[in-house]
């Protein structure tokens, strides 16, 4: 259980930070399950989130300090919601940058065409 | 999308707190599955179709790995053991082991052998301002390099050099308002906000600073004020009656 489909395990290994943190800092407060619909959605089901691969990274994402929790009561039911934090939004913008980048060097190296 | 009704969502509760997950990660996960269930039944599917499925799609793999990686339960599985153990000395033992959490004040000497006692707590005659002054710790004689431990876990609160007084020394702050002050040394092993656990070795001894020979300078300060290190201490036993230096018959 990780992320799967489509992509292999190592190739999407450290992305998944980068992921949420991003979807938390566009979509402002969001609860565990509607980040796994928001990525299935957004990536036309070819990423799935994992509730084993979710919830330790946005437990140890709270625990560095990048996001922040609130309890609602919805229905009688108790629902967490994550929040990104100054340094959570800075921390999204660059690892986004960062992975940008790194995805534009990997073309120049694996399709030398395209970048010419 | 349907919702649960208040029999099923107790039905989904009491079956998960079956599956062993403990209670403050349960509160997030019942959620989670509450809300796979519900898109299930909005499918038209019965609930004991929709939450096999969502238990299917969950999978007991994902159960055993969430209680395995999830820092929230590991943090819950320690506070329950230390609610099991509710008598001191039990809750000593868990804080030997566990170290970093515990609250206690300073319970042992911040040299592991120290060779003796070369200045007390208290009144005493000072070799260097040659006259009596308040010694507002207790000083242990020590070769330059002795490996310093904390005296309790805590957070180191600083470290300073000061040439003409403590020296290179650090303070670490403990829970219910102590700190230990450890000056004089020669190396400062660690950095401030760092956390530190019972034993750890957090300098090393030695002369720098108003010194007139290798020592460590031990101060412990409850609430603001200097008490005796030797009450937070057993002291070696061979000691206990060890005639104390630069200390002047009244």
């Amino acid at each position: 259980m990780y992320i799967c489909l489509m992509y292999s395990k190592e190739l999407l290994k450290g992305t998944l930070k980068t992921i949420v943190l991003k979807l938390l800092s566009t979509n402002g407060q969001m609860y565990g399950y509607e980040i796994t619909q928001k990525v299935k959605i957004l990536t036309n089901e070819k990423i799935q989130l994992t509730e084993g691969a979710l919830y330790p990274t946005l437990h140890k994402l709270e625990a560095d300090g990048m996001v922040t929790t609130r309890v609602e009561n919805i229905g009688g039911r108790k629902r967490k919601y994550y929040q990104v934090t100054d340094l959570g939004s800075n921390e999204a913008t660059s690892r986004s940058n960062e992975f940008t980048e790194f995805v534009q060097t990997m073309l120049l190296l694996l399709n030398p065409q395209i970048s010419k | 999308m349907k919702t649960l009704t208040k029999t099923q969502y107790l039905y989904i509760t009491n079956d998960l707190k079956a599956k062993g997950l403990s209670k403050g990660f349960r509160t997030e996960l019942l959620d989670h599955i509450c809300c796979m269930v519900e898109e299930q039944l909005s499918e038209n599917k019965t609930f004991a179709e929709s939450y096999s499925q969502a238990l299917k799609t969950f999978g007991d793999v994902g159960f055993e790995e969430l209680k395995q990686t999830s820092p929230i339960v590991k943090k819950q599985r320690r506070t329950f053991i230390s609610q099991i153990l509710t008598s001191g000395v039990a809750a000593s033992i868990f804080m030997m082991v566990l170290g970093v959490d515990a609250q206690e004040p300073p319970t042992i000497s911040p040299l592991d052998h120290y060779k003796r006692i070369t200045s007390n707590f208290g009144e005493r005659y000072n070799p260097l301002k040659k006259k009596q002054d308040f010694h507002r710790g207790i000083d242990f004689s020590a070769e330059v390099g002795t490996p310093v431990q904390s005296t309790a876990s805590g957070t180191v609160k600083s470290t300073t050099n000061s040439p003409g007084g403590y020296g290179l020394h650090l303070e670490i702050q403990h829970g219910d308002g102590f700190v230990t002050k450890y000056a004089h040394l020669s190396e400062i092993k660690v950095k401030e906000g760092e956390m530190v656990t019972l034993g750890q070795v957090i300098g090393l001894s030695g002369n720098t600073g108003w010194s007139t020979a290798p020592h460590l300078h031990y101060e412990v300060i409850k609430d603001g004020e200097y008490v005796d290190p030797k009450n937070y201490f057993l002291a070696q036993e061979e000691h206990i009656q060890e005639k104390v230096l630069y200390q002047k018959a009244n």
